[in-house]
């Protein structure tokens, strides 16, 4: 994702101590230690309590470029370490709007405990230059059982940037308390986000002018860190905290109230990028020159740029919600999503169309923007209106067709700008089908080995995957890993032959010829051929595990299609072909079948995965459709003389 | 008139107050560097045979410049050392693009600067405004540092704006250090690399120039080139004269990657360093600069080393005086019957002494882990992690080299047993021949009795006494005696057998009701360097330092309670707070390395039978039960099981492994590897297909055997590979294809399970 976002990381405790904290005096947990650890097993710290505390101020006059309505964040943890003589480390994230001060740890004793602090930039695998800074945090906690009481402030200088309270760490919590003492002259709504299966205590607390808003959840489980899992916005349960308007000597001033309200700050933040199109216009007309048709103009800009600029993030200060300008991009070559869409835009513009900066939250984000919050979307696009449709370009995407999506935005909202207005519309949804992967084989066998010819085509994601992958390989390496992709790196396959359609081509499927030679896939005893027709096994490995903790998200959404003929060996006849087998879901099926043809037989097989985001709840009916699946790999054909 | 200091312009005020804190060179003629640019780095044209290729080098360059500083005209033990890089590269591809997308530097001292350009294709020139680079927190990739890099030096990096493939792109870094000799020595960082780089190189130069006085040390190997003096570059003084050696290489392929392969040993490369001779303030007699290709002085190796068996600490002394004792007690009561017997006993119990201190006593501390006396060793070998580093243990903890090297030959001389140290160079740096410096050596203890000898690391947890060790094999040294004074002799380390370093796996198979997965019972023995990747999760759970405690406790001497002694605990009970959680973790780790070969549907149990930490053999052994899937496939009436995959994973060759081997074969070490597995045939089926799982290859660089025959309804498959060599030239490899690939196709081998 390319854009600036002010949800914490989920590994932060962010928070600040600013009030007194009373309920949670330092106690010995040495009799819980075992109750815990039965309770979270392989963990070694557990929370007995992790409280964060959110207070507002309003600034009546503030500077210029300051905001009316700041907020702290206090937090107190008690650490209760299940081993002895453990160091804790955690890593507290700020950057230019929020600042962390105050802190501190107690031991068992209430005696400050010399902390280790190193602070520093946050280096982020995506992002070039950012304000994003972390201090890491290191203490040691003595015997099991002995609280360590470790607290902090977190200061928000603007409201606005105060959004998501996740309940999840990356310790379990045995209380998980998050209060807001809002006061009278604020207007805060707080939206409750993947509260179903979790008990969430809500109470409300009228405290002379301040309202405490109180939620608690008892032993709280820590964060798993598992691949593939969906980003925690999607599966963990959290809050975000909509300061809606404030009032202060009877005049009531708007914050973020509704999506107009946000769509006003994001265009005055973009409403002076600079854009100098005269240094884009050459450039533009060349692209456009002998192009027939308005779409072909349009397809000629978009491609050229996902083409040719290359993705580095800046997201330093406002430059993480403010796009770089038009032709700084071209000079530069590259840009983020927000520089990308920028130079879509004026590009598009320079040629005749009308097109208009985007804002979308990617398939990470569970919202839609009835939330008026930053952390609503992640990530910037294009529109452009064509023949009366509106197209979505998204110029960070790579080998994407015009009118073609990609999976992380698919059935997204979108906020396209619209002056003062502005346009709220979906990014349309595909079916698997987009996706189609097919395989069609014919194979004999030589001296029990097997050998064919494939053709294999591919679609949509799967389509990209293998045109960005085979762009980023180097060119002495090009062809040994083209074999290796089509072969799985199945040690018993041979690839030779490797004929394909243009890689870069982006409206037809993409299309490898070749021929193979399959080992140790005959068995032969006596007058009998044992033989497996399908080594791919395709999802054959995708039982998921019963101590998985998260969902799983696919890569895409899947349909893939084989179709092998096995020409029957002369002196040979067909003893025996397995079953056919079919199951199918909303979310996925499978359909395969061996056919006698008399000379040949031919295998068919078809996947479906219909839903990129496998829920825990479904894991048992997806480990039976898997184990059902392999019964039917796991059986082979017997051909005899 | 006299100017006050507020009348001085002030820049001259700066200029001059700069010249009182920097040091004046006050000759007349002064050395530099990076002033030429070579005709090589003009070349556009890439040639046709790497026309393929992801980026390729045209000109690469190194100089250094080592000036002595001169303080109110005197020279001083400081000496400023200057170091320039050029390179150029052109960027083939999308991948050298995005590599090459970001650059990082670091500059170091006043001078110090980097410059940037890219050339397109069309030959246009576009200088990059270094300005806009950010300053980054985090440190440099290897590649962009400079070789006198420091710590705590501003790191920089910038985005290159449009950059594509057909660019070259053409960098130039100038950074300045000074150097202390009296606070960091007379020796420059050492350096040892291959010419080959990742890209082919179509030239590339190191040059020194240094001031009178110094010399560099050079090595070329495997046909890298030799240094030359250049009289052209050098600058000739009165008082100071520079000197310039160089070395250029041409047309050099890029690196190759390669299974059991030293680069060192294999490709063109060079050790250097630069040395002062003596660093006398004031002294101007020095001679001119010049190369030194001598290798080590045993002399000074002798002198460098010969303390690190005669360092004594309380610690040491503490050690010394339980074992003595130990000892004595124990060849009172006839258990230490030779020579042999007491080595080996003295070895245990050092170790058990060591461990009690570790885990229940005051050498419990993060420094004494891991302040080994060998760091500057292991930094010169950094970039050679994957073959050198020495493989740690779960739960590893090793002593002070240098504290059992005294320890070990003080303990064995109250036994009248001499001890020497043997100071060695690894193999994959090279022979003994090969090494030029001190820090390429490492050392162990040698102990001879008659005609055996044993190589003894420092102690750990894990290792059982003389414990072969792979970098040790066939590693020449000079061995140090301790009995007379200035004694040692040159030796090298026998290479170890294939049968002392063995894997033995028996397996017993039985199929479960269903005919879906099967239930296995395998116990698992492992000898040597076999053992060592396993034996440190296997003893998870520590049990072993109860075994040694107890039965190598003695009483401590009563001469040993004074204040400062270090005590010994007395307690022969090891408290593990965290044993159950342990043989937990154990057993979690032995699941999960069964996971990395095979599809466990259970793990259901993890026996230790031998710990693997005693004796002159000590063999790891340890039973698991377990139920694996997808072995068996239904034809039919019939089953299909694939047994093949029982004896684990086995080496694929690549397609490109089966052409011709460009570098010799080094492996580890010899070694053995057995698998037994006695598969009981379900009632009311026959097994067939068994001629497949029938092999016999044998040559001079290894063999695999295989056997499977069916003798009472149980039929038993065998296969044994062995590895006879830890070394072979390139023309051998046929040899190891011609066993390797029938192992692996036996780990594909099915049997069919005929229903009657």
């Amino acid at each position: 994702m390319t854009y600036k976002r002010f949800y914490p990381p989920f590994l932060v405790i962010a928070c600040t101590l600013f009030c007194v904290f009373t309920g949670h005096a330092q106690a010995d947990f040495i009799g819980k230690v075992a109750e815990w650890k039965a309770k979270f097993p392989k963990e070694e710290v557990v929370a007995n309590v992790y409280q964060e505390v959110i207070n507002f101020s309003l600034n009546a006059t503030p500077a210029a470029g300051e905001a009316a309505v700041k907020a702290t964040v206090s937090s107190e943890t008690v650490l209760v370490p299940l081993k002895d003589f453990l160091k804790y480390d955690d890593g507290l994230f700020y950057n230019e709007e929020q600042s962390i001060e105050n802190i501190k740890v107690l031991n068992p004793d209430k005696k400050p405990v010399v902390i280790e602090k190193l602070c520093g930039d946050y280096n982020s695998e995506n992002v070039f230059h950012s304000d994003a800074k972390v201090c890491m945090v290191k203490f040691p906690l003595a015997e099991k059982g002995k609280p360590f009481t470790y607290t902090y402030r977190e200061n928000y200088h603007d409201v606005k940037y105060l959004t998501s309270f996740y309940f999840y760490q990356h310790f379990p919590i045995a209380e998980r308390v998050i209060r807001f003492n809002i006061p009278s002259w604020l207007e805060v709504d707080l939206r409750e986000f993947n509260f179903a299966g979790n008990v969430i205590e809500k109470t409300t607390v009228k405290d002379g002018d301040t309202t405490r808003i109180t939620f608690r959840m008892l032993n709280a489980p820590a964060y798993k860190n598992e691949p593939h899992s969906p980003n925690h916005a999607i599966s963990y349960p959290h809050i975000i905290c909509v300061t809606k308007a404030f009032t202060d000597k009877g005049k009531r001033t708007v914050l973020f109230e509704n999506v107009k309200d946000l769509y006003g700050w994001y265009s005055s933040v973009c409403a002076d990028i600079g854009n100098d199109p005269g240094l884009l216009k050459a450039k533009v007309a060349d692209l456009t020159a002998n192009k027939k048709t308005e779409q072909e103009k349009v397809e000629s800009i978009f491609y050229w740029v996902q083409d040719n600029i290359r993705y580095i993030a800046f997201e330093n200060g406002i430059m993480g919600f403010k796009p770089d300008a038009a032709q700084n991009v071209f000079k530069n070559k590259y840009g983020d999503c927000k520089g990308k869409a920028n130079l879509l835009k004026t590009m598009l513009t320079i040629a005749g169309f009308d097109a208009r900066l985007t804002w979308i939250g990617t398939s990470d984000l569970p919202y839609d923007y009835t939330l008026p919050s930053l952390a609503v979307d992640n990530h910037m696009i294009c529109t452009v209106m064509l023949n009366g449709k509106r197209y979505f370009l998204d110029g960070t995407e790579e080998y994407i067709a015009l009118n073609d999506y990609a999976q992380r935005i698919q059935g997204k909202q979108v906020l396209i700008e619209d002056g003062k207005n502005h346009i709220i519309d979906r990014i349309p949804e595909f079916l698997p089908d987009r996706n189609k992967e097919s395989f069609t084989n014919k194979m004999s066998i030589q001296d029990n080995i097997i050998a064919g010819t494939a053709t294999a085509e591919y679609n949509g994601e799967s389509k990209i995957m293998v045109q960005s992958a085979f762009a980023a390989t180097k060119n002495d390496k090009k062809s040994e890993r083209l074999s290796s992709f089509l072969r799985s790196d199945n040690g018993n396959i041979e690839i030779s032959n490797i004929s394909n359609s243009d890689f870069n081509d982006r409206q037809k499927p993409l299309v490898l010829k070749y021929d193979y030679k399959a080992s140790n896939q005959v068995t032969k005893t006596g007058n009998e051929l044992y033989v497996i027709m399908d080594w791919e096994k395709d999802f054959g490995n995708m039982e998921m595990p019963a101590d998985r903790k998260n969902d799983y998200e696919f890569n895409q959404k899947y349909y893939q299609a084989t179709q092998t003929e096995l020409i029957i060996p002369e002196g040979y006849k067909v003893d025996y072909i397995p079953e056919a087998f079919k199951k199918s879901t909303t979310s996925w099926s499978f359909e395969g079948a061996y056919v006698n043809k008399g000379k040949s037989i031919m295998y068919t097989k078809t996947i479906k995965i219909s839903q990129p985001i496998l829920k825990r709840a479904d894991f048992a009916g997806w480990n039976t459709f898997i184990s059902d699946i392999n019964k039917f790999y796991n059986n082979q054909v017997i051909l005899t003389k | 008139m006299a100017l006050s200091i507020t009348q001085i312009n002030p820049m001259l005020l700066r200029l001059f107050c700069m010249m009182l804190i920097f040091p004046v060179f006050a000759f007349a003629q002064e050395p530099s560097i990076g002033e030429k640019m070579e005709e090589e780095f003009k070349v556009t044209a890439i040639p046709e045979k790497w026309k393929n290729e992801s980026a390729v080098i045209i000109g690469m360059k190194e100089e250094y410049l080592f000036r002595r500083q001169v303080a109110r005209g005197k020279v001083t033990a400081g000496v400023h050392i200057s170091e320039y890089i050029h390179k150029r590269i052109k960027l083939q591809d999308k991948n050298a693009v995005d590599k090459y997308s970001t650059f990082f530097f670091v500059t170091m001292g006043v001078d110090g600067k980097a410059l940037y350009k890219v050339i397109k294709s069309g030959g246009k020139e576009v200088d990059i405004d270094m300005k806009s680079a950010i300053e980054e927190e985090q440190d440099v990739p290897d590649i962009y540092k400079p070789i006198y890099y420091k710590m705590k030096v501003k790191s920089m990096k910038i985005a290159i704006p449009d950059l594509e493939p057909g660019d070259i792109i053409d960098y130039t870094v100038s950074s300045a250090l000074d150097w202390n000799m009296k606070t960091e020595g007379i020796n420059f960082t050492p350096f040892i690399f291959s010419l080959s780089n990742s890209y082919p190189t179509l030239y590339q130069q190191y040059r020194f120039t240094m001031a009178n006085g110094m010399k560099v040390k050079y090595r070329s190997y495997n046909g890298a080139p030799n240094i030359k003096f250049d009289p052209k570059a050098s600058v000739y003084g009165d008082n100071e004269s520079y000197m310039s050696y160089f070395f250029m290489d041409r047309d050099r392929e890029k690196s190759i990657d390669e299974r059991w392969s030293y680069e060192l040993r294999s490709t063109p490369s060079v050790k250097f360093r630069v040395v002062f001779l003596d660093y006398e303030p004031g002294d101007r007699t020095l001679g001119e600069a010049t190369v030194d290709r001598s290798g080590l002085d045993i002399e000074q190796v002798y002198k460098g080393y010969a303390g690190a068996a005669l360092y004594n600490t309380k610690t040491v002394t503490s050690l010394v005086a339980y074992t003595t004792q130990y000892l004595l007690k124990k060849k009172e009561e006839g258990i230490l019957k030779n020579d042999a017997d007491i080595i080996r006993e003295c070895y245990y119990c050092l170790r058990k002494v060591f461990l009690e201190m570790y885990y229940k006593g005051p050498v419990h501390s993060e420094l004494e882990k891991y302040f080994t006396g060998k760091k500057l060793y292991k930094k010169i070998l950094a970039a050679d992690k994957k073959d050198l580093q020495k493989e740690e243990k779960e739960d590893e903890v090793r002593m002070n080299a240098v504290t059992f090297a005294t320890a070990l030959r003080s303990s064995l001389a109250t036994q009248g047993i001499p001890a020497e140290l043997f100071v060695y160079c690894p193999r994959s740096l090279g022979t003994w021949r090969d090494a030029i410096f001190m820090e390429e050596l490492d050392f162990v203890m040698k102990v001879r009795i008659k005609d055996k000898a044993y190589f003894l690391e420092a102690i750990n947890n894990f290792d059982a006494f003389a414990t072969p060790h792979a970098y040790l094999e066939n590693a020449e040294g000079y061995s140090i005696r301790y009995d007379e004074a200035d004694s040692y002799y040159k030796t090298t380390v026998p290479a170890t057998t294939a049968s002392a370093n063995l894997s033995r796996e028996e397996y017993v198979v039985n199929f479960t009701d269903a005919m879906d997965n099967i239930k296995v019972e395998r116990t698992s023995s492992y000898l040597g360097t076999e053992k060592s990747p396993l034996i440190g999760k296997a003893n998870l759970d520590r049990a072993y330092l109860d075994t040694d405690f107890v039965k190598y406790f003695a009483e401590p001497l009563s001469k040993l309670k004074k204040k400062d002694d270090v005590p010994v605990a007395v307690n022969t009970k090891y408290e593990y707070p965290d044993k159950e959680e342990q043989i937990k973790e154990r057993k979690s780790l032995f699941e999960k390395e069964l996971k990395a070969n095979q599809e466990v549907d259970q793990y259901n149990d993890f026996e230790l039978l031998q710990s693997g930490r005693y004796g002159d053999t000590a063999m790891l052994q340890y039973k698991e039960r377990f139920v694996l899937k997808k072995l068996i496939s239904k034809a039919g009436r019939n089953f299909i099981f694939e047994a093949g995959k029982l004896i684990g994973g086995q080496i694929k060759l690549e397609p490109a492994e089966m052409k011709e081997r460009q570098t010799d074969i080094w492996i580890p070490s010899a070694r053995t590897i057995e698998n037994s597995i006695t598969i009981n045939i379900p009632s009311g089926y026959t097994v067939d297909g068994l001629q497949e799982l029938n092999m016999n290859i044998d040559n001079n660089s290894g063999s695999f055997v295989s056997t499977a025959k069916v003798t009472d309804n149980i039929l038993l498959i065998t296969t044994k590979k062995i590895y006879k060599n830890n070394f072979d030239k390139k023309e051998a490899w046929p040899n190891y294809i011609a066993f390797l690939e029938p192992a692996y196709k036996l780990s594909q081998a099915k049997v069919v399970l005929k229903k009657k």
